[in-house]
């Protein structure tokens, strides 16, 4: 059942199967509605600036659950690429029902990202083109565009920067891909003016001496008979070819002459060479580069990986905290932490202090079976456990994802309560997640005496 | 007690010709005294003396002519044309950017290599290690490459090189000099000697014969104006000079044509012994064997027939010239052919005394050896290392005597019967065709 609700004078609502679409035709139709309970949006213009300011509008929306709605467009105007790839396609009015699964699908993997808090402008865009990527569960693939001054659109983040700021997209897209949060397909290699990264270009030959490109090619003339090599200018005369080394006249070329090469000559400094130069004029900057000056940049489609995917579900956590071993409060790196544990040592000669020093061991052989991202996610987890049960004053370090240390200041073998909850639930979660019951958390203490030597703690 | 005399202590062989005197001696050995003693020992030593008599003048000379050279400092263009050469490029421009004169131009030309070496030479080109790197895609021998080179060159003076060579560091200064002695000097050579001499014997070999022919050899037809050929490994010219005679004209023997063409366009031509080059002599007898079989055909080609009106009065005769070939061809040409009627005359006249003339000519040959190798001990500046080579002049009986000697008869025997010099794959056969159909 397809109901068409006029809303106002300018926007129209469309709902099916319970999901509304809206149709718009200018960018003040959104402003004058709440978009919190739309599941996406038909642009209903052929007007390419209105088409534009509808996607802009909507891709960036501070609520990600907005920004990524799906954006379709009426089948009855014909938009061009520069528009279109920004968008989920082309949608018939009158065939709605056939496009509804995609509204679904996209509308439900939106609900299933959780939007990062206080996060920079171009973490929160990476963030935006991961989660384009699995709504959609397309890869981010560039299209040939003249307009766009790398040569190349991107879907969806080219939006968000203007058409100088296309280095900055690049370096987004490649810093998201070093965070293994996107996979990359290299697809073209663009070259782009060192002055303005564009890459309207203009290769031209030119002089190596003095770079004028007012340079002009020569035959070159060998005469066999008495092996006389020059310009085929210099063997120029009114009725044909002549040597001007023996004055014989040259008739038949292969018998009696071949043109092994050429050679340039340059008008403006007389320069003569056989390899021309290359550089390239830029026609928007007007700046004229070396051919090994120009940035080269690799162009391709992005991906979104499990990696990326496991970050838009933990988005929360992931952008808000940080690295356990380093930047956690009551966590320090291991380095850090030997030297605290050497100053309790120096402590305790002078104050006669009850320190506990514990280690905890994770002896499982199918541990280490688990790859990278596991054992880091493995690490982490076991670390918010732990911290749950310490008091502030303690303080935790971990040497591998198996191996953890806490320093107790102040605590005596009797207040060691805390260790026997941390064992249960750090057993909980093991069996839990590995298929083998057989785990075993070894955890040992020690009292931190004046005489003990800081290598023995690491041993 | 028994006294030994002197005759005592000498073989049979040598006492033999005590007593049949020396009027018997001088008609065995006629072709030994006349020619080869005369000429490789009177000669030499000869001029030897004088040159070392007017050495102290010759040095002050020297000396203005340097002061003169860098008063001046000529814009120079180094042209090496080749083919398949670019390995050694690399080595070569190391061995150029050390020299003590530094005012010139390095002309590459690529003659359709089909190895790495056009990328070489632009990768040089690119470096700035090469001023100029000239690609033929079409192989046109070496003489259109060396015109290309000098169709390009700016400088007032070209050095011609090769590229597998590797100089002295006063080298380009040196072979320059001569041209501010005289102004009539129209072209220099270089002293090429062999680098790899301890490679094998017949490097060695080469080594001795080159300090024999080249060094002293030179320097003697050089003092008595009829000198005749300026290496292709290193020699220089003057732009004007070599302009004007058309450059280089097909091999193979080009080297030794210009230095003629030059002659006879009324310049000079002069040996600088100090300019010293080092190349690598072949290895081995087979690739010897072919290469003296092209030079030596080559002086068939030009000396005999291409520039034969040096021989006959006309209007631009001269002694000099004539002399200059006359005694190229005879000491080449006439000598070898004279040796085997020497060899009749023997095998004829003296088949029953063969036990003392074999060896007494081996001995001749043998000493005339080392006192050659005593005169190019004194004039060489490389002397101790030369020194290597001394137990090694014992066999150059054999190996210019007899081995030289066939080589060049065969080369003789092809060239002038059938202009085997035109089928010789060092030049391509479209260009050696023309040149024989038009007699050059």
């Amino acid at each position: 059942m397809l109901n068409l609700l006029k809303h106002n004078s300018n926007a129209r609502k469309i709902t099916k199967e319970g999901y509304s679409l809206l149709l718009v035709s200018h960018v003040n139709e959104l402003r004058q509605e709440s978009l919190d309970y739309l599941d996406g949006f038909v642009i209903d213009t052929d007007r390419v600036s209105h088409a534009r300011e509808i996607l802009l509008y909507v891709r960036t929306q501070d609520n990600i659950q907005i920004s990524l709605l799906p954006i379709f467009i009426n089948s009855v105007y014909k938009l061009p690429q520069e528009v279109s790839i920004h968008t989920d396609g082309l949608i018939e009015l009158t065939q709605l029902a056939s496009y509804m699964q995609r509204v679904v699908t996209i509308t439900k993997r939106i609900q299933k990202v959780t939007a990062p808090k206080l996060v920079a402008h171009d973490v929160l865009i990476q963030f935006k083109t991961l989660a384009y990527s699995y709504t959609r569960n397309v890869s981010i693939q560039p299209k040939p565009s003249r307009k766009s001054y790398i040569g190349y659109d991107f879907p969806f983040i080219s939006l968000f920067y203007k058409d100088d700021e296309v280095i900055s997209l690049l370096q987004n897209l490649k810093k998201a891909k070093q965070l293994n949060y996107l996979s990359f397909k290299l697809q073209d290699y663009v070259h782009l003016c060192k002055g303005c990264s564009g890459n309207y270009l203009n290769f031209r030959e030119c002089c190596p001496k003095c770079e004028s490109i007012d340079i002009k090619a020569h035959d070159m003339i060998h005469h066999f008979v008495c092996a006389h090599v020059a310009p085929e200018k210099d063997f120029k005369v009114e009725d044909g070819l002549e040597c001007p080394k023996c004055d014989k006249h040259l008739r038949h070329i292969g018998i009696d002459y071949d043109k092994p090469s050429t050679i340039y000559s340059c008008n403006t400094c007389s320069h003569e060479f056989q390899n021309a130069g290359m550089n390239a004029l830029c026609l928007d900057c007007g700046t004229e580069n070396e051919l090994d000056e120009l940035l080269e940049k690799a162009v391709g489609s992005y991906m979104i990986t499990q990696k990326g995917e496991q970050l838009l579900f933990q988005s929360k956590k992931n952008y808000i905290s940080g690295n356990m071993t380093s930047t956690d409060k009551g966590s320090l790196s291991l380095n850090l932490f030997k030297i605290i544990v050497n100053q309790e040592i120096q402590r305790i000669k002078t104050t006669s202090g009850n320190s506990m020093f514990v280690k905890i061991e994770f002896q499982n052989d199918e541990l280490q079976l688990l790859n990278v991202d596991v054992k880091k996610a493995l690490t982490k987890e076991i670390g918010d456990i732990i911290k749950s049960y310490l008091k502030e004053a303690d303080i935790l370090s971990a040497e591998r994802f198996n191996k953890y240390y806490i320093m107790l200041p102040e605590t005596k073998e009797n207040q060691l309560e805390r260790l026997e909850n941390i064992q249960y639930n750090l057993s909980k979660l093991l069996s839990d997640n590995l298929a083998d019951s057989k785990q075993e958390i070894k955890i040992s203490t020690h009292k931190v005496q004046a005489t003990d030597a800081i290598q023995q703690y690491f041993a | 007690m028994i006294f030994l005399s002197a005759h005592d202590l000498m073989p049979e062989y040598v006492n033999y010709w005590f007593v049949v005197g020396f009027q018997k001696f001088l008609r065995v050995f006629w072709y030994f005294v006349i020619f080869e003693f005369t000429r490789y020992i009177i000669i030499d030593y000869i001029i030897a003396g004088i040159f070392a008599l007017t050495g102290k003048s010759r040095k002050e000379k020297f000396k203005r002519a340097k002061a003169a050279l860098y008063t001046e400092n000529p814009f120079v263009s180094v042209i090496i044309p080749g083919k398949n050469e670019g390995k050694h490029l690399y080595k070569l421009t190391r061995s150029l950017a050390e020299q003590t004169f530094t005012n010139f131009e390095l002309i590459i030309v690529d003659d359709g290599s089909d190895d790495e070496t056009p990328v070489i030479g632009k990768n040089l080109e690119k470096l700035g290690l090469i001023d100029m790197f000239i690609r033929n895609e079409m192989r046109g021998g070496k003489a259109s490459a060396a015109n290309l080179a000098l169709r390009y060159s700016k400088g007032k003076y070209i050095v011609h090189l090769d590229a597998d060579c590797s100089f002295d560091r006063d080298a380009i200064e040196q072979v320059l000099l001569p041209f501010f002695l005289d102004e009539k000097i129209g072209a220099v050579g270089g002293n090429v000697k062999v680098r790899n001499y301890k490679d094998s014997l017949c490097a060695k070999l080469q080594a001795i014969e080159y300090l024999k022919t080249v060094s002293i050899g030179r320097i003697v037809t050089s003092y008595l104006g009829i000198y005749k050929i300026i290496s292709g490994a290193f020699g220089a010219f003057r732009k004007d000079v070599i302009d004007s005679i058309g450059g280089w004209d097909i091999g193979p023997g080009l080297d030794g044509d210009i230095t003629v063409k030059i002659r006879k366009s009324g310049y000079k031509v002069y040996f600088q012994p100090k300019a010293v080059c080092l190349t690598n002599a072949p290895s081995k007898f087979k690739v010897l064997t072919k290469q003296r079989l092209r030079w030596d055909k080559s002086i068939i080609r030009f000396r005999v027939r291409k520039h034969k009106d040096v021989y006959f009065p006309n209007a631009n005769f001269n002694w000099l010239n004539f002399f200059s070939l006359a005694e190229n061809v005879f000491y080449n040409v006439i000598l070898d052919l004279m040796w085997w009627i020497y060899i009749i005359d023997i095998m004829i006249n003296y088949s029953s005394q063969l036990q003392f003339i074999i060896p007494m000519n081996f001995t001749l040959y043998f000493v005339m050896s080392y006192v050659q190798m005593f005169s190019i001990y004194v004039f060489s500046e490389r002397r101790k290392e030369e020194l290597y080579l001394w137990p090694y002049v014992i066999l150059m009986t054999i190996y210019t005597g007899t081995y030289l000697r066939i080589v060049r008869t065969i080369a003789y025997y092809k060239e002038f019967f059938f202009k085997r010099s035109y089928e010789d794959v060092w030049n391509p056969y479209k260009s050696s065709i023309q040149a024989k159909r038009a007699g050059l």
